[in-house]
């Protein structure tokens, strides 16, 4: 558990790779076990972005490790295989998400702008 | 067994069970060329990382010089006199690297674990006069398998000692954080 007082400036841990922002967004929608994650990742890509197991759970282990994602004893039915294991996100992986949400936005603003001026 | 163990210990089941699943989705084929690829860009990705951990560095740390101290002590043995000079080198290596060697150890669990490796390599320092004892009879003018077999074995042994050996002193005395 992070005490409050020491949680690190969601900004100061931007940008976040590729791999952890999909993630991180595929959390929004709720608790998820690992290979929902996957299916949610390909999904919001369009097909683009396939994560492979190992990617995938070695990304899970970064975001874990660095308190933006942790793990969930909330199961979605009572028959459920208990071995799958769910995730969420903390407090900071919201504030995270959020963070580096606004700062894309930003960015495809400013693209927009520039490569069609007055559609921005 | 291709990923390093602190991952495979968290993830092997998780792994085992997104296998499951994909294959039941994809079918088998699909499944498995999507997990080679994953593999084969994600296996030496997550050793470097390994490698590139301090704790892992100090071990790299520690066998080489002790590698280099028993290259050293076996050069003159087979005609290479100015191999004796890998002995210094890895005594100043050892010397200089102690920082680092030590930050890398649990403080408050040096003692004992200095005291362990140690140990072992007194064990093992002992037991090279027997080793040789036991290979005399094997050794001659002419070195057949048995002699090679021996003479290998004495090595590794002699390469384990000073290993432990360079480990040992290297770790600190007393923990630096009292409990």
């Amino acid at each position: 558990m992070i005490d409050a007082e020491a949680s690190p400036d969601p900004r100061s841990l931007l940008p976040l790779p590729q791999a952890q922002f999909h993630i991180l967004v595929a959390l929004t929608a709720g608790d998820r076990h690992g290979y929902a994650i996957m299916g949610a990742v390909e999904e919001s890509s369009g097909g683009v972005v396939r994560m492979g197991p190992a990617t995938l759970y070695g990304t899970l282990k970064k975001l874990v490790d660095r308190h933006l994602v942790e793990e969930s004893d909330r199961r979605p039915s009572s028959d459920d295989d208990e071995r799958r294991r769910y995730y969420r996100l903390t407090g900071l992986g919201q504030a995270v998400c959020q963070a580096e949400s606004d700062r894309l936005s930003t960015l495809v603003s400013i693209a927009r702008s520039n490569l069609r001026p007055g559609l921005a | 067994m291709l990923y390093p163990r602190d991952f495979r210990d968290r993830y092997s089941d998780d792994l085992v069970q997104t296998l499951t699943d994909l294959c039941a989705e994809l079918g088998p084929r699909r499944a498995w060329r999507r997990v080679t690829l994953d593999l084969v860009v994600t296996v030496p990705h997550y050793r470097m990382e390994t490698i590139m951990k301090e704790q892992h560095r100090a071990t790299v740390l520690t066998v080489a010089t002790a590698v280099m101290a028993s290259a050293g002590i076996i050069s003159p043995l087979i005609g290479l006199p100015l191999g004796v000079l890998l002995v210094p080198l890895a005594a100043v290596v050892a010397i200089t690297q102690r920082g680092r060697l030590a930050r890398s150890m649990d403080a408050v669990d040096a003692s004992r674990l200095r005291r362990k490796r140690l140990r072992i390599a007194a064990i093992l320092a002992g037991s090279l006069p027997v080793i040789f004892l036991v290979s005399l009879p094997i050794l001659g003018d002419e070195w057949g398998t048995d002699a090679i077999v021996a003479f290998g074995l004495w090595t590794a042994v002699l390469i384990a000692a000073v290993s432990y050996f360079v480990s040992g002193i290297t770790t600190p005395k007393s923990p630096v954080i009292s409990q």
